[in-house]
């Protein structure tokens, strides 16, 4: 071992130590130090209002993982056993959902379906209000489904087919093999796919936010108390939403450890040949039209009032002329494009951010475990487990008084208190994406690479980079595109000049400037529609060695 | 009437034909084996006796009864995997007493049978183990158990052994043979590894391109091959046309024949004349050597028992041929 590559291991080392300690675990520590500041606040605790906001919020969650299961693996099954028409279009449809932040969902929704809602001008219904636990959940289930869909499909495609018809040539009914050979091999992906829709719905905030009204939830509970200037009790309450994810966090995952290996037989799997006749593959191309005719009319709605006049939606009737003008007021007014601008800055920067941190843990935690290496790999992991209401609450804690973290100024109010947070929120992610890709590179290539006489940096650069750039790209754009349409943290972090395009459509809607917002929302889909389309461009594209 | 009759099958599958007008008479008690080189339609076969595949026209008659359009389910029919397609969320209890449960027999009943069949295949210590910790050897002979279990009128193997070590195969070849000597289930083997289909056999359906090429005991198949196809595949037989045939052999063909013999069928000898033949490699296998040799523009194979004869590289031969076992092909 070389000297020199001891020493970029040391600055390595001592990065992602400052990170880790300024960024998670001394907010964090404010974060319990302040909960308390105050005599009494864990009193609060026994509250009826922490009560009910707490079993709203599980509440919430458990439906929205059933709801979503049940729509995700129903959708799965189709596209997996089922022929019909335009199989790989509609496939793409369904996904739809991933491109729409929290923030623009509710606004379509809204267009769609609230009080002045283009569906409600088409049907005669004057008793419906789109509101409460019924538009919560819709709109989870609406976002969460796809995480199913994407599970559940990835596993169904790796199922052995012979051991179905290992089943059925031992007798075995379809609905029999169903449960009890192909739900078991499916557990896994479901487990995964349940934790992260559970997670999401407990951190959720924009839908509890506009339609929760009185109904409190954990995360508007938080915000409220925030706002009031209650340090101690949003302190609290964050605890309390913090243990409760984490503790699912830790069950769901020691429940997948529990689980026996599956899926490892050798031989080819072999390709489904349906046996279906015409009247099945009708009837399947009809359930998923309808389910993507009602996927599309959100984003729709969205795109028809970006390009109506302001106002248009309080006449009655639906005759609109049509005009680019929402688009040229964002771009013509430098005030309007602010936001457009601070979200773009503010999510590259948090991708750098990751990005360097990432590669930096994923470097000095690759070869042989030791305490030290597994705690980084904790502590790293951690804030996938804490709601964005929550780390955007500790930063608060942390950064309103200068200190060594906070470079001696203070960082609440900044714009770089946006970039922080939102590279707190996702380094679980990147350095998730790089530890697999480097989980799958075998380590002979590696040794063969040191036998040749590489050292271990260059090994690094020329060798293991390159095979995990997918990895890093991958978790880079997804880094992206949960920055960019970010209202959790943001909304509690922004000051007027900071704002972000979703914290804008937020004022806009509430200012009933529903041109302007619509025309944002379309940008961010839009945006996150084309990132989604290059990566996948650049990932299937065979990869060039030449830039070694 | 035979007890299974495949009469006359044809499957396509898009615009490749994978078997055309095909039909095999099966002897109840027989184990038969499909053997052919991969895409010779045999698995296919093997899936629409199966009820996996549907053929596009033909029958499956098992038994005198018509089978062709019935499902899996409804067929008595047990499959050995190529993977096994055991299910790995299940204990090798379970596995087997799978299909038992389904047909609604008492614990206590489906327990005794499961004993009985672990026994069989020598498994009984592993009955409460994890499939995942199995291994490949084993992991064949509780698919096999599975299959057996349910008392199948036929029992289909499909290239169980491709996933073994070599060593592991002639162990699990002898214990299919030895299982189903004593069981008597009507048996049918897909394979391409003719040495396999050889030694299990009853008899082999050499199939080539979606149709029988021929059909026979494995002494047949081997010995008197119906065509070049079968000779080179399943006994490596070096072909002669009229001239060399005649030139090395003294043997006249007719005009459309080829000559064909085995590799062991040849012997070489030393010469000190010039000769057409020369060694090109020399292959020493202990109990037999592979001799590579030139004729002209062909490379011939001779295999010899006699392993300690000393022949280097480059030596000339002579080579020669019993008559009776110079075979005519068309």
């Amino acid at each position: 071992m070389t000297k020199k590559y001891s020493i970029a291991k040391i600055i390595l080392t001592v990065a992602v130590l400052f990170f880790v300690v300024g960024y998670i675990v001394y907010p964090l520590c404010q974060l319990l130090i302040q909960s308390f500041a105050e005599k009494g606040t864990y009193i609060q605790l026994f509250d009826k209002h922490v009560y009910t906001a707490c079993f709203n919020s599980i509440l919430l969650s458990v439906i929205s993982v059933i709801g979503s299961a049940i729509i995700g693996v129903g959708l799965a099954y189709i596209f997996q056993y089922k022929k019909f028409a335009f199989k790989s279009f509609f496939s793409t449809m369904v996904l739809l959902p991933i491109a729409i932040p929290p923030m623009v969902g509710v606004m379509c929704f809204l267009f769609l379906l609230g009080e002045n809602g283009l569906l409600l001008k088409l049907l005669p219904v004057n008793t419906f209000k789109f509101d409460g636990w019924f538009a919560i959940i819709a709109l989870h289930l609406y976002s969460f489904y796809p995480l199913f869909f994407l599970f559940v499909g990835a596993a169904f495609k790796n199922l052995d087919n012979s051991i179905v018809e290992a089943s059925y040539t031992l007798g075995a009914s379809k609905i029999k093999t169903f449960y009890s050979v192909i739900l078991p091999q499916l557990l896994p992906s479901l487990i995964g796919a349940s934790l992260l829709t559970f997670m999401a719905s407990m951190a959720s905030f924009s839908a509890p936010f506009i339609f929760g009204g009185e109904t409190r939830f954990l995360t508007t509970a938080i915000y409220y108390a925030k706002i009031n200037s209650d340090n101690s009790y949003a302190a609290v309450l964050s605890i309390l939403l913090t243990i409760i994810s984490i503790l699912f966090l830790a069950f769901l995952n020691w429940y997948r450890n529990k689980q026996p290996l599956t899926g490892r037989t050798k031989g080819a799997v072999k390709s489904i040949i349906s046996f279906d006749n015409k009247k099945v593959s009708y009837l399947s191309l009809g359930i998923v039209l309808i389910f993507c005719i009602a996927i599309a009319l959100p984003i729709i709605s969205l795109f028809i009032l970006s390009l109506i006049p302001e106002g248009s939606l309080m006449q009655p009737g639906l005759n609109y002329t049509y005009s680019l003008d929402n688009f040229k007021n964002i771009f013509i007014d430098n005030d309007a494009l602010q936001p457009f601008i601070n979200s773009v800055e503010s999510s590259v920067i948090a991708i750098m951010l990751t990005l360097m941190i990432g590669l930096a843990v994923a470097y000095i935690i690759r070869g042989k475990k030791n305490v030290f290496k597994s705690l980084v790999e904790i502590i790293i992991a951690l804030p996938y487990g804490i709601p964005g209401t929550v780390i955007a609450i500790c930063l608060i804690l942390s950064f309103n008084s200068p200190n060594l973290f906070s470079f001696h100024t203070i960082l609440v109010g900044t714009f770089w208190i946006l970039p922080i947070a939102y590279a707190v929120r996702n380094i679980p992610i990147l350095s998730q994406a790089v530890m697999a890709g480097l989980h799958a590179i075998d380590p002979s290539i590696e040794e063969a690479s040191a036998t040749l006489g590489a050292t271990n940096f260059k090994t690094w650069r020329a060798v293991t980079l390159p095979l995990i750039y997918p990895s890093i790209l991958q978790g880079s754009l997804l880094v992206f595109i949960n920055s960019f349409g970010e209202f959790v943290a943001t909304i509690l972090l922004y000051n007027y000049s900071t704002k972000t395009i979703s914290v804008e459509v937020y004022s806009q809607l509430r200012l009933y400037n529903d041109g302007i917002a619509a025309a944002y929302g379309v940008i961010i889909f839009l945006i996150i529609l084309l990132i989604v389309f290059l990566s996948r461009r650049a990932l299937t594209r065979p990869s060039t060695i030449n830039n070694l | 009437m035979a007890f299974l009759e495949i009469n006359n099958i044809s499957k396509k599958f898009g615009d490749n034909i994978v078997l055309h007008h095909l039909s095999i008479k099966i002897e109840k008690g027989d184990f038969f084996s499909f053997l052919g080189p991969s895409g010779c339609g045999k698995t296919t076969l093997l899936r629409i006796i199966a009820g996996l595949e549907f053929p596009d026209a033909g029958q499956i008659i098992l038994d005198g009864v018509d089978i062709t359009n019935l499902p899996p389910q409804k067929r008595n029919t047990g499959i050995v995997f190529q993977n096994y397609a055991l299910f790995p969320h299940m204990t090798v209890f379970e596995n087997i007493a799978y299909g038992l449960k389904i047909k609604k027999i008492s614990a206590t009943e489906i327990n005794k049978q499961v004993e009985a069949v672990l026994e069989k295949v020598h498994l009984v210590t592993k009955k409460d183990q994890n499939i995942s910790l199995l291994s490949g050897g084993e992991q064949q002979r509780v698919s096999l158990a599975r299959a057996i279990v349910m008392q199948p009128q036929l029992i289909l193997f499909d290239e169980p052994l491709s996933n073994l070590d070599y060593s592991l195969r002639i162990e699990a070849r002898n214990e299919i043979k030895r299982l189903q000597n004593e069981i008597g289930i009507t048996s049918i083997y897909v394979t391409h590894d003719q040495s396999e289909a050889l030694s299990l056999s009853d008899k082999i359906a050499v199939l080539q391109n979606g149709i029988a090429a021929q059909i026979g005991t494995s002494k047949e198949i081997y010995f008197k091959p119906a065509n070049k196809f079968v000779a080179e595949f399943v006994g490596h037989y070096n072909f002669f046309d009229k001239e060399s045939s005649a030139e090395l052999f003294k043997y006249v063909t007719k005009d459309n024949e080829i000559a064909a013999v085995l590799p062991e069928h040849l012997s070489i000898h030393k010469t000190m004349e010039r000769s057409s033949v020369t060694i090109k490699d020399i292959l020493f296998a202990g109990s037999f050597v592979e001799y590579i040799l030139q004729y002209k523009e062909t490379v011939l194979r001779v295999i010899s028992t006699a392993s300690d004869q000393v022949f280097t590289i480059g030596d000339n031969v002579l080579l020669s041929a019993t008559i009776e076992y110079i075979q005519t092909i068309i």
